[in-house]
């Protein structure tokens, strides 16, 4: 929802939605709003294109963070890493004006690729130091996961494999996005070729049909997934938060979660409550469509567990040659050994464990380790 | 002898009849027994007509305006009735009147007994009522006419006739009060009709006049009263007023249905002006909607932010030094309500000041034993096999009851009364307490999060310990996290429920009522009778909900304007219908769902004094066992606590609750 224009002034027609413009934004003067955002990159690339878009006013130049060597990461998860510890300093200064800029600060949203080197390395390292400063607040990623089918980057099964660890011990939710997902998406579902980004965007509300039950079906449709997954037999869904957008009878979401249990639609796991949580939501009055009713679903099911297989998987074909090592090596904290790579492999594989587990009906059980204890 | 007689009948004593109607003891030899009779049964009526005199007489000086009219009618009709008939005798006497005077000078005594025999009966029956109004201190016009009407019912005529006269005398003397109350608004200073609160008071209302009238009566009375005394810039319009006296002077209680209707209609007119000019659809709409915003917790964000602020000022207190900032006082808590609306959307809501906390039990000493016990702690299983009077939630969000209000002003509380804000506090009790448990969890939550992200950086992979430690506390951390998520989802579900099944749905029908627009009613659930066992329940009560909704959108007629009646009638099946959804008038779900509040609590509580973290750290004392081959005792513990409130939170009757929800 964009409601002030590109140069940060607040369109006329958007003063009337009764929206919280604030959250995501703060007013710099009477008309301008600034979003509560930091950019940061390794390189200046992306940030240049950015800075001679339309949008190069809206955001605060003082957010802006580009490295002055300019040389980017080299893909390079530990070349990443070792700039943040370069240039922690100047970041979290930022990080630090911004927080206290915030009425009540809840959390932390981080988005990054884990593929190339900036977002995973220099992802990670802030990652781990925003759990330090800020213990509190809730961290919560938006984090493109390397697509199965192609890669540009040959070492992304490390970089992303080192990423995966801190996404596991440092964040409190990880939104993992697939852009091959993504593609598949708007190539199959909505008929375009090559995406655009706002087009892929409008993934984030793929339906287009009337009814709530339809909305909430399609969205637990494997196809409308933005990740792809291996389906097995036994993945399930954990829990599952539906935010369902526009013109709807709340006694449609009851009714509609009814249908969906009695046909049982969503496998969840068998030692807990099915719960599908729904958040109503207006449709906004700034984003024309055409559709009475949107939805996205945001779910933590097992089958992810496939993709961490994926990764192992790949990493394991690359770390079996021991292959491009040298450029890792060159960094400091690689320098007396490659123990963290193996830490990463463990923390991915404890994880996919866990999802197993979690499939299992037993996976809490009171009543036999009561037993266990009484023997 | 005659003219003795006459005198007699007239009122006048008489050496004749001594004491009451008993012929004179030296007079009696030399009557006939025949004559003796007649004597007698004269001097009877004239007895009876001398004591009635007399104590009307007496009645007629108390201070009571109905004794009053009463008895000044009772004189009236002797004078023109008995009385007359004395003189009219007297006169044929002297004028010889053929049909009483026989032989030109011969009366026969039983002749004027025959024209005095009518009298025999009301004078009885009046001796009777003056005597029965004496023995009463005070006579409420209500009993008063009552008495009266039941009298009139008689069937000899004549009584009837007159009882009738004398009840339709008091109850004019009542319509006047009732005119002054409903027309100006003002009650006497003796024998009001109403309390200053234009409450009606016993007694003041006859039981022939309808509940409807009554209320009615109330209303308007309040309305026109409150009008008045508020001087509104537009008072009632005196054309109006006029007519209403008019059909009021037309009309007797007794007159059962014509009285309702007049009744109604002036309602009805008052209604229309009120609602026209002083208590217009835009200060209802603001009130119900701050009401619904602050009560009903629609303005989540206030509402959260009360919480956090409540939260505060309780810790502040117990971490305070001595003095008077230990203690939780009514003002405190109005701050904290100013504090919470900051940098939220209700700080410049002007109807925030008409909040108020109140504590019924007076200033809270959190440190100090308080004054007032607390609640007991129930057990689940107490409170479910004998279902409990009434579970109110008043005393979770603060330890000790607490009652938001609202200060209600004119002109509204012509609309909102204090039973319907009593409903409003009851939700508010019930959602906040809800609501701060769910806060709780999710705190829970994020510090259990936060206690695996640092206990992660030490232990790696597992949760540390030794071998045998790492299953045992891989498990702990299981249930831990297990009862959380169990908590968590029914929370997240209730309140969803409540929230925007009930009290969305509801407001929003509420508004869409007020704007007169038809409502549009969701559709029946179809898909709920089959294969679940539960759902018929949950199908039920829904459907109890729709046929509700559709009488009471019949009801109202959607398109000529909204009148007041009918907008308070919808007002008071909004909030049924919120406390029905709630299931707020469930007394055994109540309890149930407060136990559960409580076992989430508890849990909170425990795992905040934990540090924030199922496990034990690591190096505490206890938390691994010295021999290195035995789980730690901490681990073992907390390992049966988590056990304990996971086992209540699985019992069967809380999963049925959920179930219904």
């Amino acid at each position: 929802m964009r409601q002030p224009n590109k140069e940060g002034i607040l369109e006329e027609w958007a003063t009337e939605g009764g929206d919280r413009k604030d959250v995501f934004f703060y007013q710099a003067d009477d008309e301008h709003y600034i979003p509560r955002a930091i950019l940061v990159d390794l390189e200046p690339r992306v940030i240049n294109n950015i800075l001679t878009s339309p949008y190069a006013n809206l955001y605060n130049p003082e957010n802006i963070f580009v490295s002055q060597d300019g040389g980017g990461a080299g893909n390079n998860w530990a070349q990443g890493y070792a700039a943040g510890e370069r240039l922690y300093e100047e970041v979290m200064e930022m990080v630090d004006r911004e927080a206290e800029g915030s009425d009540s600060l809840e959390g932390f949203m981080l988005m990054h690729s884990i593929a190339g080197g900036t977002g995973s390395g220099f992802g990670s390292f802030m990652l781990e130091r925003l759990n330090d400063k800020f213990p509190k607040k809730l961290i919560q990623t938006y984090s493109v996961f390397p697509n199965a089918q192609e890669g540009d980057v040959v070492v992304q099964p490390y970089n992303a494999m080192l990423t995966l660890k801190r996404l596991t011990n440092h964040a409190d939710s990880v939104v993992v996005l697939d852009n091959g997902a993504l593609a598949r998406i708007s190539a199959d579902r909505l008929h375009v070729q090559t995406p655009t980004f706002d087009q892929t965007n409008q993934l984030a509300k793929p339906i287009r049909r009337t009814t709530v039950l339809d909305v909430m079906r399609r969205l637990l449709q494997p196809k409308n997934r933005m990740v792809s997954t291996v389906p097995s037999k036994t993945a399930c869904y954990i829990s599952i938060l539906n935010i369902i957008q526009g013109d709807v009878d709340p006694t449609d979401v009851h009714q509609s979660l009814l249908r969906i249990r009695e046909r049982q639609l969503a496998n969840f796991i068998p030692w807990g409550p099915a719960s599908i949580q729904v958040a109503l939501t207006r449709k906004s009055p700034y984003v024309p469509t055409n559709h009475r009713v949107s939805g996205l679903m945001l779910a933590n099911h097992t089958s992810i567990a496939s993709l961490f297989k994926r990764m192992i998987d790949q990493f394991d074909r690359l770390k079996k040659r021991n292959a491009f090592m040298e450029q890792y090596k060159k960094e400091k904290m690689f320098e007396n050994g490659l123990e963290e790579f193996d830490d990463a492999r463990a923390t991915a594989e404890e994880l996919l464990k866990e999802y197993k587990a979690c499939e299992s009906p037993d996976y809490i059980n009171y009543g036999s380790t009561d037993t266990e204890q009484a023997s | 002898m005659i003219a003795e007689v006459l005198l007699v009948l007239a009122g006048h004593s008489s050496s004749l009849f001594p004491t009451d109607h008993t012929v004179h003891p030296a007079f009696a030899p030399l009557l006939h027994p025949g004559e003796q009779q007649c004597l007698e049964s004269l001097g009877r009526i004239a007895c009876r007509y001398r004591n009635v005199k007399a104590i009307s007489e007496k009645l007629s000086r108390y201070p009571s305006r109905y004794t009053s009219a009463l008895c000044a009618t009772l004189n009236q009709i002797l004078q023109d009735d008995y009385e007359k008939l004395v003189v009219e005798t007297e006169a044929k006497v002297l004028r010889r009147d053929s049909s009483l005077v026989a032989c030109g000078t011969l009366v026969p005594l039983s002749s004027i007994r025959a024209t005095f025999a009518e009298w025999d009966a009301p004078l009885a029956a009046l001796e009777c009522l003056v005597e029965d109004l004496q023995a009463q201190e005070h006579w409420q016009p209500g009993p008063l006419i009552d008495m009266l009407i039941v009298r009139s019912h008689t069937g000899i005529h004549r009584v009837a006739s007159i009882y009738a006269r004398l009840c339709t005398a008091v109850q004019r003397i009542w319509v006047r009060q009732l005119q002054a109350l409903l027309i100006h608004g003002s009650l006497s200073e003796v024998d009001p009709l109403a309390s200053k609160e234009y409450v009606l008071l016993q007694g003041a209302i006859p039981n022939c006049v309808s509940s409807q009238s009554r209320e009615s009566i109330a209303y308007v009375g309040r309305a026109i009263g409150t009008v008045k005394a508020a001087k509104w810039d537009k008072q009632f319009p005196k054309s109006l007023a006029l007519d209403h006296v008019k059909i009021l002077a037309t009309v007797l209680p007794q007159e059962q249905y014509v009285f309702d209707r007049i009744i109604a209609d002036i309602r009805t007119t008052v209604s229309e002006w009120l609602w026209a000019n002083v208590l217009t659809q835009k200060d209802v709409e603001e009130a119900v909607e701050s009401l619904a915003n602050y009560f009903l917790l629609r303005n989540g964000e206030f509402a959260l932010s009360l919480i956090r602020e409540i939260e505060r000022l309780k810790v502040s207190r117990l971490t305070g030094r001595t003095g008077p900032t230990t203690m939780i006082r009514e003002q405190d808590l109005h701050l904290a309500l100013l504090r919470a609306s900051l940098g939220t959307t209700a700080q410049h809501d002007p109807s925030l000041s008409r909040l108020r906390f109140e504590l019924p039990a007076g200033p809270l000493r959190p440190l100090l034993p308080s004054l007032t016990a607390g609640p007991n702690h129930k057990d689940l299983s107490i409170s479910l096999s004998n279902p409990p009077e009434v579970t109110s939630f008043d005393d979770l969000l603060l330890g000790t009851s607490l009652v938001l209000s609202y200060t209600v002003s004119w002109p509204l509380d012509l609309f909102l009364q204090a039973s319907d804000l009593q409903t409003y506090a009851a939700l508010f009790a019930y959602l906040s307490a809800l609501r701060k448990t769910h806060t709780r969890v999710h705190t829970c939550w994020a510090s259990l999060s936060n206690a695996q992200r640092a206990r992660r950086r030490w232990t790696g992979l597992g949760e540390g310990g030794t071998a045998e430690d790492l299953a045992v506390r891989g498990e702990l951390l299981r249930y831990g996290w297990g009862a959380v998520r169990q908590m968590s989802w029914f929370l997240d579900t209730l309140l969803g429920y409540v929230m925007t099944d009930v009290v969305d749905v509801e407001f929003r029908r509420l508004k869409s009522l007020l704007l007169g627009k038809p409502v549009s009613i969701g559709r029946q659930m179809t898909g709920a009778q089959s294969t679940d066992s539960v759902a018929p329940a949950a199908h039920s009560v829904r459907t109890h909900a729709h046929t509700q909704s559709v009488g009471s959108a019949m009801s109202t007629p959607t398109s000529s304007p909204l009148d007041f009646s009918s907008l308070r009638d919808i007002h008071t099946t909004y909030l049924e219908r919120l406390v029905t959804g709630s299931l707020l008038a469930d007394p055994a779900i109540m309890s149930i769902i407060r136990v559960i509040l409580e076992v989430c609590e508890r849990f909170v509580a425990q795992v905040e004094r934990w540090g924030g973290d199922i496990l034990p750290a690591l190096l505490f004392e206890g938390s691994l066992a010295v021999g290195g081959d035995k789980v730690g005792e901490m681990v073992e513990e907390r390992r049966t606590i988590v056990t304990e409130i996971n086992d209540v939170s699985d019992r069967p009757q809380a999963q049925r609750t959920l179930l219904i929800i």
